[in-house]
């Protein structure tokens, strides 16, 4: 689904990326992991087109990324940040319809969409008339989810979606994300620094260190064939993991 | 939001139209200086239009010679008493010969033409309160060289014309400094005892009230100021009938008459309509039953609120349209910010009573000129806040509004303006009381509102007539500061 090839991207003085290639496949959920800095999060605004590289190329489905096809691909993607995104001014209906109602969608179908939604991330409806500040932490990240969702994208972009929330809640949408991920038959992207955390929602992982792939592949490869110290030291770090 | 915007100028424009309805011909218009004798020649010459049945309208107090000049010339009046020294010495100085020709022959230059003389000469002098000049045994201007510590002050066009100050200190050698401010304050400081030393008209009521003396003028430096209606020079043909009435003016006023009309206004603190009517009545034997017109208390207060609101409004609007783009602009290109933010800071830096000027030769006198100063004033508070507004949105928000597909416009109206909205109301709550308090200045240039009684009493000294202008502005200041509070409780959090 997303192939980045040799792509370096980076501040003057910093870069970021050097010669980066890592491939995404479809319909499976991938893990990013990695300390801070490590250009984990880079890589999702990269296929957004927030972010432009420096050289190299990625490819959307086939295609370059490009100013043409930025939008298409943007109303293909769900895009989940830490801080949820969601806008203070709008309730959490007003955040969660805003692509449905720039894209036209009849009043009828938004709701209908919007129910299908509360009822796929286990949220009240009631609650959606509220503004954000007027909800918990694990509600605004349903709300968020729900935006994500809105248009049924191909691609899911979800960056450390659950790190800002308490260990009760956080393992709860752990698991619920999960389940919605067996439904929805999506590629989902995770960018998340907790091993735990990747090895329970994806079956690919991708460990980065100071913007270059350590390793790769499932989570029993990563404990049973650590690439490098730096690897034993990552999983290390995670305690009490699933087994 | 927008249907409240419309709303908005409907109203204005319909407050204007009632404000202009119901004249037939363009009325004559008469002009004044702001002191008090020029405001009652001018009303003169206004009443005695009216009841020739010629239409008249009398902008009083317009501000110094050089505003009136300029606005004879360029059409903006019609009419206004002049003195001849200020013609010789001030406006016309530069003009060969300019101290002997006569006035006629001297204002051919300007396309202009004076009226024969009102009959009295109202001439520049320095005064000091009687009993202190005769302690320090000063009569004239010569023994003012053995008092060098003495306080003076003097009116701002004294102090600056060719034929003021500056030529008084070089002939008599004056070795006293002396300090510019209004001349009608000028007599309380003198008689406070804050100033030894004042420029005075020969007329001035005040001499004789407040027991001055004249100093004698030993070496014959102040011309002669005689009292002449002006008028531009194709009137003489075009319209006959206003300069043949205006020419029953001329010869009816003694330096006695005119210092005790000066007195009824400034002592007595009758209203100027009213005493030039009675001279009107009893001198020049002119009667109609034409009554000064002195409206009502509530009709002045209506009037002054709907001029003022005209020019608030009118220039909100025109800087909000500009300035919420530029902010805008100036949020999205830092490198263009620095100079918009520069430009309108330095606008702000002009002083609001030159900006005003400023705008006089572009605009003329009146309402227009006084817009286009609110107008700019204006512009700062709004282009800062929205571009601060805008600039405050954090990176996560605008990251998420391009990852959600929305195009730049989309984005601006959604999210950024709604989020940046408190922050925008706030720079137009600040323009629009600094507005409200600046546009009392429109008066000096001829735009009515509120500022015309505080000028009128701080010519006349007069408290009431201050607190008449300053009491609504204060009103209108807080009106607007509370109706956008509550705008602002009903608009989003910031973000």
């Amino acid at each position: 689904m997303i192939r980045f090839q040799q792509v370096s991207f980076g501040f003057a003085d910093q870069p970021l990326l050097v010669d980066f290639n890592l491939t995404i496949e479809a319909d499976r959920t991938t893990a990013l992991m990695g300390t801070s800095g490590s250009g984990k999060s880079t890589l999702l605004r990269l296929i957004l087109g927030l972010l432009q590289p420096a050289s190299g190329q990625i490819y959307f489905d086939g295609k370059p990324l490009s100013a043409e096809v930025q939008t298409a691909n943007r109303l293909r993607s769900g895009y989940l940040i830490q801080s949820g995104g969601l806008f203070p001014h709008l309730s959490a209906r007003g955040n969660i319809s805003l692509m449905a109602r720039q894209q036209g969608w009849k009043p009828q179908r938004i709701e209908q969409r919007i129910s299908e939604l509360a009822l796929l991330v286990q949220l009240d409806e009631s609650l959606l008339t509220r503004k954000p500040a007027a909800l918990s932490g694990g509600q605004r990240q349903r709300v968020a989810l729900m935006r994500a969702l809105m248009l049924d994208p191909d691609l899911l972009l979800l960056d450390e979606p659950f790190s800002a929330l308490d260990p009760l809640i956080r393992h709860q949408l752990q698991d619920e994300l999960k389940a919605l991920i067996g439904q929805l038959n999506k590629t989902v992207v995770v960018v998340t620094h907790d091993v735990a955390e990747a090895a329970w929602l994806a079956d690919q992982l991708v460990l980065l260190s100071h913007g270059k792939i350590v390793q790769q592949g499932s989570f029993q490869q990563f404990r049973e064939q650590p690439a490098s110290d730096f690897v034993e030291q990552f999983l290390a770090a995670s305690r009490g993991l699933p087994v | 939001m927008k249907r409240l915007l419309c709303l908005i100028i409907v109203q204005l424009w319909s407050v204007q139209l009632m404000a202009g309805s119901g004249e037939a011909a363009a009325p004559v218009i008469v002009g004044s200086k702001n002191f008090t004798e020029s405001i009652l020649l001018g009303e003169l010459a206004t009443q005695v239009l009216k009841r020739r049945g010629i239409a008249a309208e009398h902008r009083q107090a317009l501000g110094g010679s050089r505003i009136l000049w300029n606005a004879l010339q360029r059409g903006d009046i019609d009419v206004y008493p002049e003195y001849s020294g200020t013609l010789r010495f001030e406006l016309l100085a530069s003009h060969p010969g300019a101290a002997e020709l006569p006035i006629n022959e001297l204002l051919a230059s300007a396309q202009l033409t004076a009226l024969p003389p009102f009959g009295f000469a109202n001439n520049y002098a320095l005064g000091m309160v009687e009993r202190r000049a005769a302690t320090l045994k000063i009569n004239k201007l010569s023994d003012l060289l053995a008092h060098p510590r003495l306080t003076v002050g003097v009116s701002n066009e004294f102090l600056h014309r060719a034929d003021g100050w500056p030529g008084l200190k070089t002939t008599y050698q004056l070795p006293q400094r002396a300090t510019g401010l209004d001349h009608d304050l000028a007599y309380r400081g003198l008689v406070e005892g804050d100033l030894d030393l004042i420029d005075l008209y020969t007329t001035d009521a005040e001499i004789s009230y407040y027991q001055l003396r004249i100093l004698e003028d030993d070496r014959d430096y102040f011309p002669d100021y005689q009292a002449r209606l002006l008028h531009r020079a194709d009137w003489t043909e075009a319209r006959a009938d206003v300069v043949t009435t205006l020419g029953q003016l001329s010869g009816t006023l003694r330096e006695a008459d005119i210092s005790r009309l000066n007195g009824e206004i400034k002592i007595n603190r009758q209203p100027v309509e009213a005493v030039a009517h009675q001279f009107l009545t009893d001198r020049l034997k002119i009667n109609t039953e034409v009554e000064p017109g002195s409206a009502g208390r509530l009709d002045q207060l209506i009037t002054r609120s709907r001029e003022q609101l005209f020019m608030v409004g009118l220039s909100m609007l025109a800087a909000l349209s500009l300035a919420l783009p530029l902010g805008i602009w100036a949020a999205k290109q830092p490198a263009a910010g620095r100079v918009i933010l520069g430009l309108a800071g330095a606008i702000q830096t002009i002083p609001s009573l030159a900006l005003l000027v400023f705008m006089i030769p572009l605009f003329g006198i009146g309402t227009l000129p006084a817009i286009v100063a609110l107008f700019f004033y204006s512009l700062l508070p709004i282009v800062r806040n929205t571009e601060a507004g805008l600039s405050g949105i954090s990176a996560d928000l605008h990251e998420t509004a391009r990852a959600l597909a929305m195009s730049p416009l989309a984005r601006l109206r959604l999210i950024e303006l709604p989020l940046a909205s408190r922050m925008i109301l706030a720079g137009i709550k600040t323009a629009a009381v600094i507005n409200v308090g600046t546009a009392t200045l429109g008066a000096l240039i001829g735009a009515g509102g509120y500022g015309q009684p505080i000028l009128a009493g701080i010519r006349l000294d007069d408290t009431g007539l201050i607190l008449q202008g300053a009491i609504p502005a204060v009103i209108m200041a807080f009106a607007v500061q509370w109706g956008l509070s509550w705008l602002e409780g009903r608009l989003p959090a910031p973000g």
